[in-house]
């Protein structure tokens, strides 16, 4: 009898909580809180990072949250530590969904960790929003539910090049030093791509393993031999290892970086060694003085957290959250994952967050297309274009 | 050319030597691989660069940094060596492995996991010529110290009673506590030892790599085949496999196709443990039936 009842029990449980669930539609859904998933480096070699991003989103959430949430509902975000490693990457990610039980997933940092987690959201019809990676093979081939919101790094090769050209430089001699993965070997493409459009040729492209002793004499002794005069750098972190190497053997070719050597602790880190380094960015920098995004970042900054440095990848985060904030919002108030999917696709020159205008559709999962080129001047990176595409 | 990046492969060859040196005196001694090397070192590392940067002056840096190396190595002793000696390799593999991790996390808690640090080195890196080469006093200054650690640890090990003790504890620690040699205070020592070569190697490569908490681990992933190619346990053999991985990798960046470059130390590992399983250094082992 007791045994009936014990049994009897755990299915009313069981199916009170499959209904609860059911009425609301989709998991990590509740009538006051959406739970999201983030997975970072928090430990690993960019962990230098993925604390920034974490720290960027969440200040834009806990404005939203606490100017009233999205149709009422608090955002949460739960966040793991992927320590740039795909497989821990995925291991988090089921963690996330299984046990967790998150909405969506949002701003995973790196190329490799975030493709890693392309085949179980599409298995699982989980809306993966922002992944942190410009790689061109996060919207190309547009994937259902994954929302890019950077110019991919091939173009922003083509943009440098088409920026070089510009200003007049003739017969470059060009030289790569790449991260030997998908970040790496984007950047390559594009640069390549770019070279040939203006008849330039590539004297040498050194790998770097990434993961491995940053020790670039080498590479830079074989560019320099090889009469290098401009030497692309798809790196990270390593990219201050690269000048301060250059600078201290006394090589001065124009180096030119991406995206996320655009970071002013990058030339910070650099000291002397970075002056005239050339970047570009596919969003206005933080220390933008008029656009409204970056003034709200500023605001918000000094409100929540005075303590805190501004940094380019803590407004990174704060612009992905505002990004996935108005896909929530186009949602519509019965939020399901399949409505999120709708709702980013009605997305059209959305202009809210610092990126140049964002724009999804059916079989349209690009975000921007255009970048801003930056050069160090007194040990910051400062504008020298305003947005440009290729 | 090529004579420029063979020495950028040899100063880096140097550093993995020292980190190798260090696991081969530990395990040698004591027969435990010691996979928190690379963490030991950095963590001396980290104690010397917060030192140099309060500006007390390099020798009062390097002197604190190698105290509290002495002082990490006796703390390594007791925690894991004196419970682990004896007990099977499995266990002990783990236990390292795990101390790895807690020591990476613990500089990355103290010194934050966010931040790298760099600094100019104490001397120029700018290349000059020597003879037919082109050297930096940097780069003399990492084989210069190298040489000179690897010549002390040579005259301590054979000159010195007590070096003659370690040694003949690594031989056979039962014969050796027979005769009386107190084989605890030998395990310190060479804890100790061992800590002090790789808190070298650290202040040696952090003007060139910076500090950050992974640091070490990059460094084990060539020292510990460095130290398989020389013949595990031979003193010698992790200094020339050391210096023969740094050229391979500095020649292999440059000259070898991308698909393989990366993979090039590990084939030489595999060729090595083919054709001579005891290393280059190594004498091999037959048992008796």
């Amino acid at each position: 009898m007791n045994k009936t009842i014990h049994i009897a029990g755990f299915f009313l449980i069981l199916a009170s909580v499959a209904l609860g669930v059911g009425s609301k539609g989709s998991p990590g859904v509740t009538d006051n809180e959406i739970l999201i998933g983030n997975i970072q480096d928090l430990s690993g070699p960019m962990a230098y990072l993925g604390g920034e991003l974490k720290h960027g989103a969440e200040l834009y959430f806990r404005h939203v949250n606490e100017s009233g949430g999205v149709y009422g509902r608090k955002i949460k975000m739960i966040t793991e530590d992927h320590q740039y490693n795909p497989a821990m990457s995925l291991a988090a990610a089921k963690k996330l969904l299984d046990r967790d039980g998150v909405f969506c997933l949002f701003n995973v940092i790196g190329t490799a960790t975030a493709s890693a987690l392309f085949n179980l959201v599409e298995e699982q019809g989980v809306p993966f929003i922002a992944p942190a990676s410009n790689a061109s093979s996060m919207s190309d081939p547009p994937k259902k539910y994954v929302f890019a919101t950077d110019t991919p790094y091939d173009a922003q090769g083509r943009i440098l090049c088409n920026y070089l050209a510009q200003r007049g430089d003739k017969n470059a001699k060009i030289g790569i030093i790449y991260q030997d993965d998908d970040f790496g070997k984007d950047c390559m493409k594009g640069v390549k791509e770019g070279a040939a459009s203006h008849g330039w040729k590539i004297v040498g492209a050194e790998p770097f393993q990434r993961g491995s002793a940053p020790s670039f004499g080498p590479h830079l002794t074989s560019l320099r031999n090889k009469g290098a005069t401009h030497i692309f750098l798809g790196l990270v972190l390593e990219t201050v290892h690269v000048l301060r190497m250059a600078e201290a053997v006394g090589y001065s070719p124009q180096f030119l970086g991406f995206a996320p050597s655009s970071d002013p602790r990058i030339a910070q880190k650099a000291g002397t060694a970075a002056e005239g380094f050339i970047s570009n960015i596919y969003m206005v920098p933080p220390q933008h003085p008029e656009h409204p995004a970056a003034i709200l970042y500023r605001d918000l900054l000094q409100k929540y957290d005075p303590e805190h440095q501004m940094g380019f990848y803590n407004f990174y985060g704060f612009a992905a959250a505002q990004v996935l904030v108005e896909g929530l919002n186009l949602a519509g108030p019965d939020l399901t994952r399949e409505g999120l999917v709708m709702g980013m696709e009605k997305m059209k020159e959305f202009r809210g967050s610092p990126h140049p205008s964002i724009t999804y559709g059916p079989g349209d999962r690009a975000g921007g297309s255009k970048t801003i080129v930056l050069q160090v001047k007194d040990g910051t990176p400062s504008p020298v274009t305003r947005f440009v595409g290729e | 050319m090529t004579t420029q990046i063979i020495t950028y492969g040899i100063t880096l060859g140097c550093v993995y030597a020292l980190v190798a040196l260090g696991l081969v005196l530990i395990y040698r001694a004591t027969e435990i691989v010691n996979f928190a090397q690379g963490e030991m070192m950095m963590m001396s590392a980290y104690m010397f660069f917060t030192l140099y940067s309060m500006e007390k002056g390099l020798f009062t840096a390097v002197i604190g940094s190698l105290l509290f190396a002495v002082m990490l190595g006796v703390v390594m002793n007791t925690i894991i060596s004196r419970p682990l000696i004896g007990k099977p390799i499995f266990a002990q593999i783990m236990a390292t492995i795990a101390l790895s991790i807690v020591l990476r996390s613990l500089t990355g808690v103290i010194w934050t996991h966010e931040d790298f640090f760099m600094y100019p080195p104490p001397v120029s890196m700018k290349p000059m010529d020597v003879g037919f080469l082109q050297i930096s006093p940097y780069q003399i200054a990492i084989v210069g110290v190298s040489i000179i650690l690897v010549l002390l640890l040579y005259l301590f090990l054979n000159l010195t009673r007590f070096g003659t003790a370690i040694k003949a504890t690594s031989e056979n620690p039962v014969a050796a506590q027979l005769m009386g040699i107190p084989i605890k205070r030998i395990y310190i020592a060479v804890w100790i030892l061992s800590s002090l070569v790789s808190a070298v190697a650290g202040m040696l490569i952090i003007p060139q790599f910076g500090l950050q908490p992974m640091l070490g681990s990059r460094l084990l992933l060539m020292a510990l085949p460095a130290a398989v190619l020389g013949g595990f346990g031979k003193l010698e053999g992790a200094i020339a496999g050391g210096l023969i991985l740094g050229v391979l990798e500095s020649l292999a960046t440059v000259y070898l196709p991308t698909s393989i470059y990366d993979i090039f130390p590990w084939i030489i590992l595999i060729l090595m443990l083919l054709i001579r399983p005891d290393g280059l250094f190594g004498t091999p082992v037959r048992k008796r039936v």
